[in-house]
């Protein structure tokens, strides 16, 4: 196997070939480590590489599958961690100075369980320093850069995620979301981001942003990616209260199973206004594809949608501020700028907000479970245009003109207050040659119906496909 | 509700002494009077029936 190959081959292709003795671990990880350090200079998507330590882990899992014991299709496969997930005996920094040299004694719950899964860790990604940012563009460590325009940011907060994945400087990455930190940077950089059920994946020894908001979750090449690796992570930990027992399903066996019949709802209100014509155009025509392969398409009003955004920044801002309370009065000069200020901010918010927006979310989550009786999925764009330049601050779209960072999570953020599962995967591309995502969003803990859907739609699409040229 | 300025949110920040400096202030204030603008948005919504979302924020809620 040659780089470029490579380059284009998917975990579910590529773990058949590992296998079989078709192609060794140490091969592929050689491969992409030889990658980074000639092309991640233009995208800075790295902050640590495990380069030792990923060549050791590859020969391991080459010599356990030669004596027959294989784990399964995460075997000897190379991915890399957003910052924000503990490593033990390695750096683990948020994109921040202030935990610049910080190095935990213990893994997530999520890293043991891919190491179990014999997963080869490359190393740590760029992000958005402490998750707390929708550009990717504000790290201690610099700016993320778009693998499609190196000119143009990647969405954040896991931007380096984004990058490394869709510039083929790992197989796979793992993300967090409180806003759309997964969905929004899978969607600028052209790949597949998966934000689970809130409970479905454990958030142990992942540095919080928002406690109630936070789900942790994959960014792939293809949607059967995402399957693999949301398998290896998903289930209950006793380490986080907040993760579910509900059983976990075989999420690749029912990929292929068809969505004839399928009800798939796009909202009337809030999620194709103040759009980018070339978004709304692709995201309709998506809509169009699923009803030519068999769901049934129809538009659904969800007008309370438009309370969510606040809501959600209320507690959002309130939790952020109150974890990095400490740190804001002691070294507030060391975080990045737009951070501080977003910190600071939720200082000011009143506990009686804060209730008021948490008890909005009971009144939500009951009334959209309700609506989601008459429909499977709901389908909407994931942002409303496609890759900002890096230092824009203001974009304009559908006419209207928005903050960059309050466009991004535009169409994001209500999932994570609701806690729905939510898919981004790619859906077409802009005559600029950015690409433009779809968001697909189930009911809670059926990532399977989300899966199959998204499953469907790039089997009978190629968009998944391009690779941007670096 | 009224507008929080920058001036109000520094003597804050004073009283419990923590620093917000000059130039971050407008900015705060304008992101907190933006949050604030949006809670407005449903502080008419009725609900005295539901209690705030906690563990599991997908359950269905139950009413008093």
């Amino acid at each position: 196997m040659n780089e470029k190959q490579l380059y284009s081959t998917t975990i579910s292709e590529l773990s058949v070939q590992i296998r079989q003795g078709e192609v060794t671990s140490l091969e592929v990880t050689e491969l992409i480590l030889d990658r980074i350090s000639r092309i991640d200079r233009k995208l800075n998507s790295y902050i640590t590489v495990t380069h030792e330590e990923a060549l050791r882990s590859a020969k391991q899992a080459d010599r356990t599958i030669r004596s027959g014991k294989y784990l399964g299709p995460l075997h000897g496969i190379p991915i890399a961690l957003k910052d924000l997930f503990s490593t033990r005996g390695i750096k683990t920094t948020c994109g921040s100075k202030i935990l610049a040299d910080h190095v935990p004694n213990r893994d997530a719950t999520v890293v043991s369980k891919l190491k179990k899964a014999g997963a080869v860790l490359l190393g740590k990604l760029n992000m958005h320093e402490f998750a707390y940012g929708t550009t990717g563009d504000s790290s201690y460590f610099g700016s993320t850069r778009n693998p499609w325009d190196t000119s143009r940011i990647t969405g954040g907060s896991s931007g380096g995620s984004g990058v490394a994945v869709a510039a083929g400087l790992c197989m796979a990455a793992l993300g967090s979301d409180s806003g759309g930190s997964i969905r929004i940077p899978a969607a600028l950089c052209g790949i597949v981001g998966l934000k689970p059920t809130y409970g479905r994946v454990s958030r142990y020894g992942v540095s919080p942003l928002s406690w109630s908001l936070d789900h942790v979750g994959p960014m792939t090449k293809s949607v059967r990616d995402a399957a693999l690796m949301l398998q290896a992570i998903a289930g209950p930990d006793v380490n986080d209260a907040s993760s579910s027992e509900i059983a976990v399903p075989d999420y690749a066996k029912k990929l292929s199973r068809g969505i004839k019949g399928m009800r798939i709802g796009c909202p009337k209100e809030h999620f194709f206004e103040a759009l980018d014509d070339e978004v709304e155009t692709h995201v309709r025509g998506a809509a169009d594809q699923f009803s030519v392969l068999g769901a049934e398409v129809f538009e659904v009003s969800a007008p309370k949608f438009r309370f969510l955004r606040a809501a959600a920044s209320t507690i959002l801002a309130s939790e952020a501020s109150s974890y990095h309370e400490q740190y804001l009065r002691a070294r507030a000069a060391d975080y990045q700028e737009d951070v501080r200020k977003r910190l600071q901010t939720g200082r000011y918010i009143l506990a009686s907000h804060y209730l008021r927006a948490q008890r909005l979310r009971s009144l939500l989550i009951q009334e959209t479970l309700v609506a989601f009786k008459s429909f499977d999925l709901l389908l909407a764009p994931t942002v409303p245009v496609t890759a900002p330049r890096i230092g824009e601050s203001v974009i304009e779209a559908g006419g209207k003109k928005e903050r960059v960072r309050g466009a991004m999570a535009r169409f994001t953020t209500a999932f994570n207050y609701l806690g729905f599962p939510a898919i981004s995967l790619p859906c077409g591309y802009a005559s600029s040659g950015l690409p433009i995502g779809l968001q697909l969003v189930g009911r809670p803990f059926d990532e399977e119906t989300v899966l199959t859907a998204a499953n469907m739609y790039e089997e009978n699409t190629a968009w998944h496909k391009k690779r941007p040229e670096i | 509700m009224k507008e929080a300025s920058a001036d109000t949110l520094r003597r804050i920040a004073e009283m419990e002494g923590v620093a917000l400096a000059e130039k971050d202030a407008e900015e705060v204030a304008s992101e907190l009077n933006a949050v604030l603008h949006g809670l407005r948005e449903f502080e008419n919504e009725d609900l005295q029936d539901f209690e705030p979302a906690t563990k599991f924020v997908w359950e269905p809620v139950k009413r008093k």
